[in-house]
């Protein structure tokens, strides 16, 4: 046995690489599905928050250390990234309703 | 700093025992005094439930349910330097997060119970492995981990042992065998060298402590690695 298969080292790559390597493997991605909503709920979730007040797209750039906390975090809490800044937002005195809070992952 | 060493168990099969190994191996390193974190991404959640399950909670052993999109994520954020372990547990199915663990990982373990099934998945992962590798001009570590094996040899166990050595495929020469300890595992979430001390209990320690002595051998003790 060579010493380099007894030393056991793992791709030391980047994300992007080891992605499109799998990806041209044909490897699957499994995402997790989204719930299925009533037609009740769905219409009232409509209704009250995306034509009032639609989810946008922002885009900032932030410290990684700073993603990285809100990552953990959210992973502590089971919660969304999204979550947790919709919070920070509201407790400095922005107008974020609770719906807004509400986690969409679980909608 | 001496970082962990990640360990994952991958198997594009369910069902072949990745939970039980992982939850094991777990046990036995953290017995010894090993800092252990057991990063769960099979949906199912089998081993982050035995952890919950614990009560009182087994020291030296944290775990983590991510999910299969956060895994990516999870991986490059988290700090593991403070671990002398990384286990990783995968779904059974052949997906990103099953090979992004893998390349990741500083050996792989590909557990299988004796069964053609078990054995056509275990080559298939294998194969994707070693492909994931190749790309980046490298070679995995891998490992077949036999579990569920019976006293008494079947035929089937026997034709399982002469195709893994006929495919010419690396294994452990330590199996896991059908043992009461495995399943109570399942059900106190205690792993065997934290169960009861039974006869059965002490002979599923003894078969754990003979595979990671194995890992030890591939991969290096964690009190060698801090002394080196």
């Amino acid at each position: 046995m060579s010493e380099f298969r007894s030393i056991g080292e793992p791709l030391d790559v980047s994300n992007d690489d080891l992605d499109k390597a799998i990806e041209e493997m044909g490897v699957p991605s499994v995402v997790t599905p989204k719930k299925k909503m009533s037609q009740k709920k769905k219409t009232e979730a409509i209704a009250n928050s995306v034509i009032d007040d639609p989810d946008v797209a922002f885009q900032v750039k932030i410290p990684k250390s700073v993603r990285k906390q809100i990552r953990n975090r959210a992973v502590d809490e089971d919660t969304s990234a999204r979550h947790l800044i919709l919070l920070g937002l509201q407790s400095i005195g922005f107008d974020v309703s609770e719906d807004a809070l509400r986690d969409r992952r679980r909608s | 700093m001496i970082g962990p060493k990640i360990i994952s168990a991958a198997t594009s099969k369910g069902g072949a025992s990745k939970s039980t190994t992982i939850g094991s191996i777990a046990g036995a390193f953290a017995k010894r005094g090993a800092s252990v974190h057991v990063i769960d991404a099979d949906p199912k959640l089998a081993v982050s439930e035995w952890m919950v399950a614990q009560d009182p909670k087994v020291e030296n052993i944290t775990s983590v349910a991510v999910k299969p999109d956060d895994f990516s994520d999870y991986l490059d954020d988290q700090d593991f330097s403070v671990y002398d372990y990384v286990l990783i547990d995968v779904a059974g199915y052949n997906d990103k997060t099953l090979m992004l663990a893998m390349a990741r990982s500083n050996l792989i373990l590909v557990p299988l119970q004796p069964a053609a099934t078990d054995l056509r998945h275990a080559l298939e992962t294998v194969k994707a492995a070693k492909t994931l590798y190749k790309n980046f001009g490298k070679s995995p570590l891998y490992r077949l981990v036999l579990s569920n094996i019976d006293h008494l040899a079947m035929q089937e166990q026997i034709f399982i042992f002469k195709e893994i050595m006929r495919l010419k495929l690396d294994r452990f020469n330590t199996p896991l065998t059908h043992r009461k300890p495995y399943k109570t595992m399942q059900l106190t979430g205690y792993p065997p060298h934290f169960q009861e001390q039974t006869l059965s209990v002490s002979k599923a320690v003894a078969e754990v402590d003979m595979l990671i002595a194995e890992i030890d051998k591939l991969i290096g003790n964690h009190d060698q690695r801090k002394v080196a």
